[in-house]
Order: C-alpha cells, then sequence, then structure tokens
C-alpha cells in the first residue's frame, strides 16, 4: 500500500511538471512545483527529460499532402433503414421495457393475472382424462352385466350336460376347471385388484355354482378328459392367442389353471362361446344363443381387459397353453355344456409384459391395467386465478413477448450507437 | 475558429459542397498529419483523411457549434482507431514495417548527409516511440505535441476532461522520453546529458 501512494505522488509529480512546461498551472501549483524543484534533483531531471520530450515531438517535420481531400461530387447519402436509427430503437426499446415492467408490476401486485382460458384448458384435460376413465369403468361394468345371464346359462347348461351325462351313464366333460380357475383369480384379483374383481365376481359367482357342480363328480372329469373330444371343443384361453378359447386338456393329471386372456385393445371382452359338434339342437341352441348374446355385449376393450386381465394362481410361468385345462363341456351329446372362452386379439406385448403377466402373478401388470382404479388428479388450477380479481390477459406470453423485444432492441440500439461513435466526432 | 467558420458550416448544412469544400481545404493538412502519426503510415493515413471527411460531410448537420478543427480531428482519430483495430485483426501489414517505411521521414533541409541520415533515423524513432503508445496516449500527444492543440481543444476532440488529457499527456511523454533515452547517440548534443 504505501508504494502505490508512492506511485500516486509520483504520477502527480509527473502531471505538474508535464503541465508547467505548458503552462496550464494555477499559481498555487506554479508555486508547488517550483518548491520541488528548487528541493529535488530528480524533479528537475524529471522534468529535464519530459522538456526533450516536448521538444523533438515538436521537431517532427509536417507530412506534405498526397493529394487533396475535397470531395468532387456529394457522397451518396445511405438509406438507413428506420429501425437503425437510434432514437426508434431506443424508443422502442424503452416501451417494451415500460411494458415488461408493467406486467411484472402487475403480475405481483395480483393487478393483472393469467387469462382463465389457459388455465382452464389445463384443467379441462385433466378432467377429460378422468371422465374417460370413468366411462371406461362404466362401460366394463355394463358388460359385465350381460355376460352374467349369458354365464348363469351356460353354467345351467352345464348342469344338464351333466345330469344328462349321468343318466346316460357317458363320460361327462370335464369338470370346469375354468370355473374353478375363475373363481380364484377372482381371489387373487381381489387380493390385486379390488376394483377390477367387483366386475368378475359376477362373472364368478355363477361359474362357482358350475364348478361346485362338477367337483361332485371329480371322475367324470378325468374320464372326460380321456375321452375323445366329440362334444363341444373347448380351447383354453392363452393369450396373445387371437382366439382364446379353452381347449380342451389332453392331459387332465395337470389341472394348470387357464388364464381368462383378455388382450388389450380387444374388440370384444372373453365371450363365451361354444363349439360346434355334433351336439343336440337345444343345447346347441342355447349354446349359440348364449355365445351370440355374450358376443354382442357391448364391452369396451380396455374394461374387457381389465376386468378379465386377471393373473392366475401361481403357476410355473413356462407353461405353455396347452397344458392349462380347459373348462369342461359335457360330453358327447352335451353341446351345451361345451364352453368356450373366446377372448380378443391378442394382447399387445409392447410393454414387454405380454402372455407373462397373465400367467405369474409375480409379474407386474402393464401400466395399462385397472383403469378404473386410476385416479388422475386433475391439474390444480393457478393459484392466482379467481375470477373475481385482476385484469385478464394471457400474462405468461405478454411477458416473455416483451422481454424479447426489449432484449432485441437494447441489442441494435448498442450497435448503432457504437457504429455511429466510431463514424462520427 | 475562424470568423467564417458560422457561415461555411451553415452553408454546407444546406448542402453547398463548395462550403464544404472549402473546410476540408482549410483542415485536410491537419487532418492527415494527424492521421499519420497515429497510425504511423503515410498511405494508411491519405484513406483515413478521405474517410474522415466523407463521415464529416455526412454529419454536418449534426454539428451544434464549437471548434469545427476539434470535431474534424476527433473524426480523424476515431478513423484511425477503427484501422488500427482492423489492422490488428488482420495482420498481414504490420504497422511496425510502415513506420519503417523511409518515406515517412521529410528530408532535412540542413546540408549533411550524414547529418540529414541521423535526422531522418531521430524521426523515426521518435514516430517509433509514437507509435508504441496505447491510442489513448497517443492521440493526446500528436493533438498537443504535434498539431499544437491546446488542453481544451484537445479535451473536446478526445471527449474527455481536460484532467485526464493532462494525465495522459505526462505519461505519453515520459514514456516517449524512456524510448529515446535508449538512443542518446541519435539525441541532439544538448539533450545527451539528460
Amino acid at each position: 500500500m504505501p508504494g502505490l501512494f508512492r506511485q500516486t505522488d509520483d504520477d502527480r509529480q509527473q502531471e505538474l511538471l508535464s503541465s508547467y512546461i505548458d503552462g496550464e498551472l494555477t499559481d498555487d501549483e506554479v508555486r508547488e512545483v517550483e518548491e520541488l524543484l528548487g528541493s529535488s534533483d530528480d524533479a528537475r531531471q524529471e522534468l529535464a527529460g519530459l522538456k526533450m520530450s516536448v521538444a523533438l515531438i515538436g521537431q517532427l517535420p509536417e507530412l506534405a499532402l498526397p493529394r487533396s481531400f475535397k470531395l468532387d461530387v456529394l457522397p451518396e447519402q445511405q438509406k438507413s433503414p428506420w429501425w437503425s436509427s437510434l432514437w426508434a430503437t431506443g424508443l422502442v426499446t424503452s416501451m417494451a421495457t415500460m411494458l415488461l415492467v408493467a406486467l411484472v408490476a402487475g403480475d405481483m401486485l395480483n393487478v393483472l393475472t393469467q387469462t382463465r382460458a389457459a388455465a382452464i384448458e389445463s384443467v379441462d384435460s385433466a378432467t377429460t382424462q378422468q371422465a374417460a376413465s370413468s366411462a371406461a369403468f362404466a362401460s366394463a361394468e355394463s358388460a359385465e352385466a350381460p355376460l352374467a345371464p349369458p354365464l348363469a346359462a351356460q353354467a345351467a347348461a352345464f348342469e344338464e350336460s351333466v345330469d344328462s351325462a349321468a343318466a346316460l351313464d357317458e363320460p361327462a366333460a370335464a369338470p370346469p376347471v375354468a370355473a374353478n380357475q375363475i373363481s380364484r383369480t377372482r381371489e387373487a384379483a381381489a387380493d390385486i385388484n379390488p376394483a377390477a374383481a367387483s366386475p368378475l365376481a359376477a362373472v364368478a359367482g355363477d361359474l362357482a355354482v358350475v364348478s361346485t357342480s362338477a367337483d361332485e363328480e371329480p371322475a367324470k372329469s378325468e374320464t372326460a378328459a380321456d375321452a375323445p373330444s366329440t362334444g363341444p371343443q373347448l380351447r383354453t384361453l392363452s393369450a396373445p392367442a387371437t382366439e382364446g378359447t379353452l381347449v380342451q386338456e389332453d392331459d387332465p393329471d395337470v389341472p394348470v389353471p387357464a388364464p381368462l386372456a383378455a388382450p388389450a385393445g380387444a374388440p370384444g371382452i372373453a365371450s363365451i362361446a361354444a363349439a360346434s359338434s355334433d351336439a343336440q339342437a337345444p343345447e346347441d341352441a342355447t349354446t349359440d344363443v348364449t355365445t351370440k348374446a355374450i358376443e354382442e355385449s357391448p364391452v369396451s376393450a380396455g374394461a374387457s381387459v381389465e376386468a378379465l386381465a386377471l393373473p392366475a394362481p401361481a403357476a410355473d410361468s413356462t407353461q405353455s397353453a396347452d397344458d392349462q385345462v380347459p373348462l369342461t363341456t359335457g360330453g358327447e351329446g352335451s353341446d351345451a355344456g361345451a364352453l368356450a372362452i373366446a377372448s380378443a386379439p391378442a394382447l399387445d406385448d409392447d410393454d414387454g409384459v405380454g402372455a407373462a403377466s397373465l400367467t405369474n402373478p409375480n409379474v407386474p401388470m402393464p401400466a395399462t391395467a385397472s383403469i378404473e382404479t386410476q385416479n388422475i388428479a386433475p391439474t390444480p388450477i393457478d393459484e392466482n386465478i379467481s375470477a373475481d380479481e385482476g385484469i385478464e390477459l394471457p400474462l405468461r406470453q405478454l411477458e416473455i413477448g416483451a422481454a424479447i423485444v426489449v432484449l432485441l432492441f437494447a441489442t441494435g440500439s448498442i450497435l448503432v450507437t457504437r457504429r455511429r461513435r466510431s463514424s462520427v466526432a | 475558429m475562424q470568423p467564417d467558420e458560422p457561415q461555411l458550416v451553415e452553408d454546407s448544412q444546406q448542402g453547398n459542397l463548395s462550403a464544404f469544400n472549402t473546410i476540408v481545404e482549410r483542415y485536410q493538412s491537419q487532418v492527415y498529419n494527424v492521421a499519420a502519426r497515429i497510425l504511423g503510415d503515410r498511405f494508411l493515413a491519405e484513406d483515413v483523411a478521405q474517410e474522415t471527411f466523407i463521415s464529416a460531410h455526412r454529419a454536418i448537420k449534426g454539428f451544434r457549434g464549437g471548434s469545427l478543427k476539434a470535431w474534424l480531428l476527433r473524426i480523424a482519430s476515431n478513423q484511425s482507431y477503427d484501422t488500427i483495430r482492423s489492422k490488428k485483426r488482420r495482420p498481414a501489414d504490420s504497422l511496425e514495417e510502415s513506420m519503417e517505411n523511409p518515406n515517412f521521414s521529410v528530408p532535412s533541409s540542413e546540408p549533411g548527409p550524414e547529418q540529414m541520415a541521423l535526422q531522418s533515423e531521430l524521426q523515426e524513432k521518435i514516430q517509433q516511440a509514437i507509435s508504441s503508445l496505447p491510442t489513448d496516449q497517443r492521440a493526446v500527444l500528436v493533438f498537443i505535441d504535434v498539431q499544437g492543440l491546446s488542453y481544451d481543444e484537445t479535451a473536446e476532440a478526445v471527449g474527455t476532461s481536460i484532467g485526464t488529457v493532462k494525465s495522459r499527456l505526462s505519461r505519453a511523454r515520459a514514456r516517449v522520453r524512456d524510448a529515446l533515452m535508449e538512443h542518446r547517440e541519435l539525441l541532439p548534443d544538448q539533450f545527451r546529458q539528460v
């Protein structure tokens, strides 16, 4: 720090001596310099050196003009665009700045508010999603209802086939394992997705009746399984099978549950249809009617998927569809008992879950599952929105636009000023 | 300002080219010399001088009075600065090379080739010392010590205060002195003992 002060003193001394040469000092400064010169050899030497510089520089000759610089013709006035005018850019910048300040101040003081349209639009989109999900759920429920009667009819038809088989002393159809599966899947669904399980409850409940009656004759299932399938054909549900129909299992000793596969995007729900055979006309008619009724049920694909996309009971996920025990039907001549669950087209396996999710409960359900349980929270409305306060404007858009205008024209003003300064005194 | 200058300025502002050329004729030597001393190159100074008067003609309507000479020299110094900056960006033609151009020094009228040679060399060294100064110090030194402007006119020409002019001038003179002291053999006898 002392060095700094010494430097400043030297500079001041040098400045005084330089100005002293030109006579540009006040009387007080002249006295100061003369005292300094009388007492300091360095000051005198410094003054001598400065005087030498002045003298030598002053001796530089004046250079001769190489030519005349008179203007022969008037230089063309360059038409500068209006935006390059300094006052124009400055005016626009000032106006944009004032607008931006007014918008920000109004926003902070709640004098100006974001227009409701923009906020409501976001809320509406969320509400629409929720309504769609609710509608899908409602349609799923309504779709399940028509299913119940046809299933009940099927259950009744099955009972008849069992009775008739017993009367004819013929091997009955295999026990309604699918019905068992349905009940078990209902239980599993209840554990995983209680909401989804409820629509299936009506279906499972009806099939449980069939299951109960089928359990009473386990032998018949074995024999039925061994018997050539001349009755109604059943094919196991398998996703991503395009036709998830229950097929008759050749090996009844391995009662693998047949999942109720209902691929996403399916136009129809798993409809219970009876395969044609040489069944008796009444049973056929019943079955056919049942099939038609089910197939015609207006069930949305999404709801059907969610209602029936239930994981099967714990089973080896590597088991193929062929290992699955189908729902049994009546034996030969008992077409009424034929049950086949035809599902919608193959499950879209984009999420990589696919069939595995339907057979292995350990695999998480696709994200699209359980629409009815989705609870899409609506986008909260901006807290500042109020119908009763503030002038509504597209505030954010205006603020951004004003900021951009300020930035552009401020930059333009700086550039124009620099150019003017460099070319004109 | 000369007595007839206000009228010349007014006529020029009216678009009278003849009146403006009168102004050019009066100040072109100073403008050219200032540009040459600041740039250290006579050829570049020629272009700068021409650009100075073209710019002055365009801006004459904005002249609000004061020293016309200072106003013109300010344009000239600004044009010189722009040229220096552009030369720095494109160092194809070195300013130092132009300073060593023998055409830069004017032959002395004193007899004796040796004396002429020494004088010429000294002028070259002085010009080199001036060219080595920072541009702000260089302009002040040229205005006051080369062109003989007053402190007030110089302050108006460079657009600063008189105190700044004094400060820049004292530093510029000191640096030229230090540079010349390295070539004492070239200095006149009275300055060799400094």
